[in-house]
């Protein structure tokens, strides 16, 4: 299993240690760090398909498996896709930060579940009738 | 409407104005005769006064009124006369000619204050009511203005937010799915997503160059203290970029919502190599609030400590410390709960070695039995170390060493009050390995991903 949707790119001086050393190979990536917290985090993407399998194959997806997984963004990359990159941001985590650094996210969160990741005020997850269950196709 | 002002806009300049209010009961005072009554909605408290001289049937049911009651309070503005400095709206108070009960309530079961009696899963239970303090409405308020502020920034760059599906395939990579059976398709699922990220790059071969979204994620994970398992992130992407574009874009964006939102300017921000930030810092996420840098000993050509029999050092692949300012006083006592603090299990180190710089020039150390004065003097003058500092340091292999020394590092920087809430100190870390070994599965992993910041500050 992988641990991590792998889509980010690498500095192409690096190219080489793919056969050599892959741990040397640096990742054209960058994190966002507050205060000791990493708010957001992103990376220049691969762009093109065989960068891409190249990468899958290096995390030990068959061919097969890339296809069944990942095959409509592989043939995306041969229809002209541009260069591109990214970030994405903890939206709670940086509301959090950004007033008086406090810490506890779920108090920026109008209805936050708790460490069960229960809604305790709506007793959720709960279970659902056998009518339910059998329209879905479920035991 | 039920009212003509909120409760917080009333001042002096409006006394003699007739006004109706509407809001919940906060608390009751009853001065014999005289009775007040302060009634609160989102925007303040007001303090609204009945006189049975005057209205005897609005004070007979403002006496029968409890907490949280919802009312409306038709009267006039007036100066008070016992002026409240505490209360933005406290120079004046409101004479009651009408009170109307529009709903009672029960007793709440913990106190609408800041400083609430309620426990976390009463207030998780009553969550509305927990929602009525003034605390946990500014928190949503400021969520809204930061998500304003991101908006603002984001639009006046071209960016273009656009919605992307959240019952989509699972592929379990990454951390768990929440999985949805589908009803029309028997015995399938969809995932909800974990992020858009696949999307947001079609939408890039879509040559919609700037994207945004600020999106619910999904993750099923074993929760840990402060994490939900849904959660939400502002997700953005751009075509035609090298890194160097996306960096100043959304430096661009963190900067302007700091001075937006709380009247904040960031100086630019700082970068650090993953590699510099493991090996100053023990740590790819580090707190720049204050220096401490680790100051290694033992590294390339360098031995500081090297064959004098000290067997921790001498065989350790790492021997790095801290230089903390002014605590060579630190006791017996502080130091035992330190050496415990690094021995920890999570933490997992040894022993802890420290290095005490007296006032005269001279050293005292746990180690003097090991080292000449002349080895220490070496020692601290690799630290920059003068009178009054305490050197602390740790030894064993790298890795666990050099997270143990981070996390003392952000305790000793706690204890000094040196992570001042007050200060930001952002940065970027750029340079992360690609991959990492995983030895129990001999293969490599993808190290950094999409959703690696949520590993921050569990």
């Amino acid at each position: 299993m992988l641990r991590t949707i792998p889509f980010t790119s690498w500095r192409p001086e690096d190219e080489a240690f793919f056969e050599s050393d892959p741990g040397k190979i640096k990742a054209n990536a960058y994190d966002i760090v507050l205060n000791g917290v990493e708010i957001g985090g992103g990376s220049i993407r691969i762009h093109k398909r065989d960068r891409q399998e190249k990468m899958f194959t290096m995390l030990g997806l068959t061919k097969e498996e890339a296809l069944q997984k990942f095959g409509f963004i592989l043939n995306a990359f041969e229809f002209g896709a541009p260069p591109h990159g990214g970030i994405a941001f903890g939206f709670d985590r940086f509301c959090s930060m950004t007033i008086a650094n406090q810490e506890n996210i779920r108090d920026f969160i109008a209805f936050p579940k708790n460490n069960m990741g229960r809604d305790m005020m709506l007793d959720a997850p709960g279970t659902i009738d056998e009518k339910q269950k059998k329209e879905l196709g479920l035991k | 409407m039920y009212r003509t002002h909120t409760c917080g806009e009333l001042r002096m300049r409006d006394a003699g104005k007739a006004v109706t209010l509407a809001g919940w009961v906060q608390r009751v005072r009853n001065f014999g005769g005289m009775l007040f009554l302060d009634i609160r909605d989102r925007y303040g408290i007001h303090t609204i006064g009945f006189n049975p001289e005057h209205n005897a049937a609005a004070s007979q049911l403002a006496n029968e009124l409890g907490r949280e009651y919802v009312i409306l309070a038709m009267g006039k503005v007036a100066e008070r006369s016992n002026k409240n400095a505490q209360m933005p709206t406290g120079e004046i108070e409101i004479h009651v000619e009408h009170l109307e009960v529009l709903n009672a309530s029960k007793t709440p079961p913990f106190t609408i204050e800041e400083e609430t009696d309620g426990g976390d899963e009463l207030r998780m239970n009553y969550r509305y009511l927990d929602l009525r303090r003034n605390n946990n409405q500014q928190n949503l308020l400021h969520r809204h203005q930061v998500a304003r502020a991101v908006r603002e920034y984001l639009d006046s760059q071209n960016f273009v937010d656009i919605e992307t599906p959240h019952l989509i395939k699972s592929t379990p990579e990454g951390a768990r799915d929440f999985v949805v059976p589908s009803r029309l398709n028997p015995g399938q699922f969809y995932a909800l997503p974990q992020s858009p990220q696949t999307f947001k790059q079609l939408l890039m071969v879509a040559g919609y160059d700037r994207y945004y979204q600020i999106v619910r994620c999904f993750r099923d994970e074993d929760l840990r203290q402060d994490r939900q398992p849904e959660f939400t992130q502002i997700d953005c992407e751009m075509a035609f970029v090298r890194r160097e574009d996306v960096l100043h874009m959304f430096e661009g964006m963190v900067k302007f919502v700091f001075k937006k939102v709380r009247g904040i300017e960031l100086p630019d921000f700082p970068r650090m190599s993953y590699d510099d930030a493991m090996h100053d810092y023990g740590n790819d996420k580090p707190d720049l609030r204050f220096e401490m840098k680790f100051v290694h000993l033992k590294e390339g050509e360098t031995n500081l400590v090297g064959k004098r029999s000290f067997k921790p050092f001498d065989e350790a692949e790492m021997v790095a410390g801290i230089c903390v300012n002014g605590c060579a006083d630190y006791t017996r006592k502080h130091l035992d709960e330190l050496t415990e603090f690094v021995k920890r299990p999570q933490l997992g180190a040894t022993g802890l070695v420290y290095i005490r710089c007296l006032a005269d020039g001279t050293f005292k150390s746990s180690v003097d039995k090991f080292y000449t004065s002349e080895d220490l003097k070496n020692i601290a003058a690799k630290f920059n170390a003068v009178p009054g500092d305490l050197l602390l340091i740790l030894a064993g292999p790298a890795g666990r060493t050099g997270k143990a020394l981070s996390e003392l590092r952000l305790e000793m920087g706690n204890r000094l009050g040196l992570r001042r809430k007050e200060d930001y100190k952002p940065l970027w870390v750029l340079d992360f390995p690609l991959f990492e070994y995983d030895a129990e599965e001999n293969r490599w992993n993808a190290t950094h991903h999409p959703f690696h910041f949520l590993e921050a500050g569990r």
